[in-house]
């Protein structure tokens, strides 16, 4: 005998249509195993409803002050990013954005890198003409490697060539 | 007369604060006790079912009202809190305490409906509401969900099929195999 598993929730829940709930009751009415598994289906569901164990109280005020701080804080975080996917104030600061770096530019603040072979080329110059290889322990001593300003005045440092 | 809920949720929708405040007064036990339910930890479900608030404020405009209302926020309830035991549950494993001791008052017995006129019966049906509810909390989490959403909340298997997001067949299959295990746990098969 196939017994009918799948509906025997429905059977208990009272969800079974008219034909299927009959074909179940014929079927309880000859086997026991059925009988008493849809039984303790109903009891354990009867128990369960009767003693639903509470949860530890709360205080319902303070509960919704703490979610109207977090909706408030929530809404604000959207606004953030619906004014970031505006055009036009994304427009303002990239235009803001570019007039700074233009400023910046023009000022002297920004000084772009010098092309390497070109900056190699003058240091070997300014090094001949410095006699640079001869006052090396003087440079050493100083740390002054690249500051030319001070490279360009080291004449001045030696007393020999004044006298 | 009493605005009916699915007519509150369409004023949330255009932005009425007392609207949201009165669905909130409407469902915030309800919304607690079925979060504490599934995660049993009192903070979780605080935070939880203000979250599923949250979501219901944000998302106000998306309920179509083919479904209840209740059946539509359950749904947002049910499935935050099935994916933080998913998230968490490596972390739960590891330290949570047994079931229904992570309260300072312990036991389930101190959860359970006072006792009626035999004391001494009582507290055998107690024990043995204990060990029944401590298997339910041993279920599966849909298995688990899928009983709490029927004893507590009086659910319809067509309105637990749309809170779960599965099919009646599903939910019927999860109810047998809850019951099943409850059966044998309980010496009854």
């Amino acid at each position: 005998m196939s017994h009918p598993d799948a509906l025997l929730i429905a059977y208990v829940r009272g969800e079974l249509p008219e034909g299927d709930r009959r074909t179940v009751t014929d079927h309880l009415a000859g086997c026991l195993e059925c009988a008493r598994a849809v039984e303790d289906f109903q009891q354990i569901l009867h128990d369960l409803g009767s003693s639903l164990p509470q949860p530890p109280e709360i205080h319902w005020g303070a509960y919704r002050a703490e979610l109207r701080e977090k909706l408030e804080a929530r809404r604000q975080r959207v606004w953030g990013w619906r004014w970031l996917r505006r055009p036009i104030p994304v427009a303002l600061s990239a235009a803001a954005a570019g007039a700074l770096l233009i400023l910046a530019l023009q000022s002297g603040i920004y000084r772009p890198p010098v092309n390497g072979d070109l900056a190699s080329l003058e240091e070997t110059v300014v090094a001949s003409r410095l006699d640079l290889l001869r006052q090396y322990s003087v440079i050493e001593r100083l740390d002054l490697w690249e500051d030319l300003d001070v490279v360009h005045r080291l004449d001045e440092l030696l007393p020999s060539r004044k006298g | 007369m009493e605005l009916s809920d699915e007519a509150l949720c369409r004023r949330v929708a255009s932005q009425d604060e007392a609207a949201f405040d009165l669905l909130v007064g409407r469902y915030q036990g309800r919304a607690y006790r079925l979060a504490w339910s599934i995660l049993r930890d009192a903070e979780e479900a605080r935070d939880l079912s203000q979250e599923a608030f949250i979501r219901l404020y944000q998302s106000a405009g998306s309920f179509g009202g083919r479904a209840r209302f209740s059946t539509w926020f359950y749904r947002i309830l049910v499935n935050l809190c099935l994916d933080h035991r998913r998230k968490h549950r490596w972390w739960h494993r590891i330290v949570a305490p047994a079931p229904f001791e992570d309260e300072p008052e312990g036991s389930i017995l101190d959860r359970l409906p006072a006792p009626a006129e035999d004391p001494l019966e009582e507290l055998g049906r107690g024990r043995v509401m204990s060990r029944l509810w401590s298997a339910v909390d041993g279920l599966s989490q849909q298995q688990r969900a899928a009983l709490l959403l029927q004893v507590q909340e009086q659910l319809p298997t067509a309105e637990i099929a749309h809170v779960l997001k599965c099919s009646e067949a599903t939910v019927r299959v999860h109810l047998h195999r809850a019951l099943t295990t409850l059966r044998k746990t309980m010496g009854k098969s």
